[in-house]
């Protein structure tokens, strides 16, 4: 039974984790806003360049296989890893 | 003398403004114990003068990778305190670079802050304050352009008047009762100087022994998760330099319309890597046709020289020493100029432009496969020209371990010392320079240079098998806006760098000829003093010119050089070497490039000066002394370009990676590692070819 709940529970978790869009899964020029409460998985270095909670971006260019991408947000243009760009949650606009 | 230093993020135009103030008042010295450049100029204001240290760029005081730390530990130097700071910042991107400015801010020590570029905020739709932006950081703002010259004047002025006192108090708080502890002692100025100093542990080797104690027990027995904290910090930056913004600046939405649509060429999946490889292409086509020609007026100017010096001299010892050492020897040095001009210079231009960051952008996933980094891709071509500052270019990679496999590898790039090596051995080993519509020679050479990219590929991904480092540095790299580079900057990288190379490696290069010569003309024993009786005995006297060659030749082998070869024959008659070529590759383990001087020598040691022959002619003639046949057949020659590609002969390079790794562990790994499949290597090649 507690298996069972366990499992359901996780189950939810993926779910809500597919809901869930990230910077890597922008299409080529879209714009939307970093989600709240994102602190912990942005990178402080991308913290420090101005990129926080609620920063409107856009993403600019894909590097072949779509690694790395490209964001831009104010006069920034970023390059970071897929893998780094697939845990940051993103809202659109 | 007042000193300043110079502070900014990357890309914002800080090395022109450098470059404009010192003038080529300019001189690079190592940091201790680093060898991060640390570029120093002289500024004259009229009847003073002052010291201005240009420190890497940085995005904050936080360092990220190893050139950032250098910023963190020049400003709190507290031995040199610094007079005061010039902070520069890109007009079109002030939100971020008052980011890194606020924290500049907060150590309350003088600064001006520079806003550069600012000739672009027509076109950017940019209306500024500087007198508000003055009044809230308390300090001179100055509004500069360097291509249009505006504004430098003022900036010399205001540095000339500069306040000895920060006028601005930092309203940073601490509100951690542990971390406040930390301002009993003496040389912690104020609460953000302590902050610094919880977080930023390379800081604490800047206070004395004692106080170090004090700091590492009073932050022993507090708990604190740093990157939380510093994120809050940013956090809380942003949000003061937002409100200050809405009063200072007024910007339209940002559109680098120019730099998409390169960009869109650029970073193309097929034209992005066709145009890199036409870039590669066109910077070694340009190494080896366009540095040729005065290559060689370099080599005849020196082989005249000599020559010209010999006649002109009295007969004696020193006449000798310098003829038959030190001309060749700087000559030797010389002419690498053009070669290593070049290819600076196609790198400083790459640079400045933004296109470096671009192939950064495109290559990362391609080296991430051999364990490497897009920003290896720099030092990797650095390597071709000398891996000394390709190795120090890779302190910008921020993961430690893609950091390390960069600075292990680069080695196996084709050097430009190792350039004349393969020039003069690839000329002996294909005699004729065209056929079947190709310049041999130099697809021959270009062979070399694959193989040099290809090994440090592989050794990489073996490598990178075995190391065990995790780094959790996240790979994050701005694509700068494409800027035009400019002439001045191109100038100045050029006789840097080019002085520095012609002055460290000129420096063992000059040594070990000395050396080599005086080793080549004494010599223990009667064999070598007698040389003339001996050789009597066994050569027809009336034929002078076989005559003095064979005293040369047999003084030559009976020298304290001779021997020295004779003894190390054992080790290298397996892979087809004689004991002159020995010597060479002895006296290479100083530098590579040693070998053609080397050589120059040996077979000129003695033998007369008159006949002004090329390196070339004396050793297409060399002869095994024990056989008669030529020394240089086509299997010796090649077994010779193996080991020269894979053997690690540097000592500049071996001390290079000890202070970059802080430790002996790599660079004697690294020396025993590719001196083995350079010898391994060779004896395979020998083998199946003789």
């Amino acid at each position: 039974m507690t298996l069972f709940i366990f499992l359901f529970n996780l189950n939810k978790l993926i779910c809500s984790m597919q809901n869930h869009r990230t910077i890597a899964d922008l299409n080529l020029d879209e714009t939307a806003i970093i989600a709240g409460d994102q602190q912990e998985n942005i990178p402080l270095k991308l913290i420090q360049m101005g990129c926080t909670s609620n920063t409107k971006i856009r993403l600019r260019m894909k590097a072949p296989s779509s690694d790395p991408l490209c964001i831009q947000f104010g006069g920034n243009d970023i390059a970071l890893r897929l893998e780094d760009a697939k845990k940051i949650a993103i809202e659109s606009v | 003398m007042k000193k300043f230093v110079l502070i900014g993020n990357p890309n914002t135009g800080k090395t022109s403004i450098f470059n404009s103030l010192t003038g080529l008042n300019q001189s690079t010295g190592n940091y201790p114990g680093i060898t991060v450049d640390k570029k120093k100029g002289a500024v004259s204001l009229g009847t003073e003068s002052l010291v201005l240290i240009d420190l890497p760029g940085t995005y904050s005081l936080e360092p990220h990778s190893v050139d950032e730390e250098i910023v963190l530990q020049e400003i709190l130097n507290i031995n040199e305190p610094i007079d005061a700071i010039i902070y520069i910042a890109d007009v079109a991107n002030l939100r971020r670079n008052l980011f890194l400015f606020s924290q500049i801010c907060d150590l309350e020590i003088p600064c001006v802050l520079v806003v550069n570029r600012i000739d672009k905020i027509k076109k950017l739709g940019i209306q500024i304050n500087q007198q508000e932006l003055s009044d809230y950081y308390k300090c001179p703002v100055v509004l500069t352009s360097i291509t249009q010259n505006i504004g430098l004047q003022e900036l010399k002025n205001t540095l000339k008047n500069s306040p000895t006192k920060s006028a601005y108090k930092s309203l940073f708080k601490l509100n951690n009762p542990d971390f406040e502890k930390l301002r009993e002692i003496e040389s912690i100025k104020n609460d953000y100087w302590v902050w610094l100093v919880v977080h930023q542990k390379c800081s604490h080797k800047l206070f004395t022994l004692e106080e170090q104690k004090r700091i590492e027990s009073i932050l022993s027995k507090t708990s604190y998760k740093s990157e939380e904290l510093l994120k809050e910090e940013a956090i809380d930056r942003y949000t003061s330099i937002d409100l200050l913004l809405n009063t200072v600046l007024k910007q339209k939405d940002i559109d680098n319309s120019i730099s998409r649509k390169i960009d869109k060429v650029l970073t193309h999946k097929y034209y992005g890597y066709l145009i890199f490889f036409a870039i590669l292409f066109l910077i070694f086509q340009a190494i080896y046709s366009w540095a040729s020609i005065p290559m060689d007026y370099i080599d005849t100017f020196f082989g005249d020289l000599s020559v010209w010096t010999s006649n002109y001299l009295p007969q004696n010892r020193i006449n000798a020493l310098i003829c038959e050492a030190l001309i060749p020897g700087i000559g030797g040095v010389v002419i690498f100029v053009p070669q290593i001009a070049i290819l600076f210079g196609f790198i400083s231009l790459l640079e400045q432009s933004g296109y470096m960051s671009r192939v950064v952008f495109i290559m990362d996933r391609f080296m991430r496969r051999f364990g490497l980094n897009g920003k290896s891709i720099v030092p990797l071509i650095s390597g071709v020209a000398c891996a000394i500052p390709a190795i120090m270019a890779a302190r910008n990679i921020d993961n430690a371990k893609e950091r390390l496999l960069t600075i292990l590898v680069v080695p196996f790039m084709t050097c430009a010392a190792r350039l004349p090596v393969y020039t003069i051995l690839i000329a002996l080993m294909i005699p004729s320079n065209t056929g079947y519509g190709f310049n041999i020679q130099g697809m021959v050479l270009m062979l070399m240079y694959l193989l040099g990219f290809v090994s440090s590929i592989v050794a990489s991904i073996l490598l990178s098998k075995l190391i065990k480092e995790e780094s959790k540095a996240v790979f994050i790299i701005e694509l700068p806006s494409y800027q035009i580079p400019q002439i001045k900057n191109l100038v100045h990288t050029l006789l840097t760098k080019t002085k520095s190379f012609v002055f460290d490696a000129g420096k063992i290069i000059v040594a070990v000829s000395i050396i080599l010569w005086v080793l080549a003309s004494f010599g223990p024993g009667k064999a070598f003093t007698n040389a003339e009786q001996y050789v009597e005995n066994t050569i027809d006297i009336n034929n002078m010119n076989t005559y003095d060659d064979a005293v040369a030749a047999y003084k030559l082998e009976h020298s304290y050089l001779g021997y020295l070869g004779k003894g190390i024959e054992p080790l290298i008659s397996p892979l087809g070497y004689d004991w002159k070529i020995g010597i060479g590759i002895l006296a290479s383990f100083a530098a590579r490039e040693v070998f053609v001087g080397t050589m120059a020598s040996i077979y000129s040691v003695g033998s007369k000066q008159e006949d002004g022959k090329t390196i070339l002619e004396k050793l297409r003639q060399a002869q095994n002394s024990t056989t008669g046949k030529p020394t240089y057949t086509f299997a010796v020659t090649l077994s010779l370009l193996i080991f020269y590609a894979f053997a690690m002969q540097c000592v500049s390079t071996i001390a290079i990676v000890k202070r970059e790794t802080n430790s002996w562990k790599w660079p004697i790994i690294q020396t025993f590692g590719m001196t083995g499949i350079a010898y391994l290597g060779a004896f395979l090649t020998y083998t199946i070819f003789s």
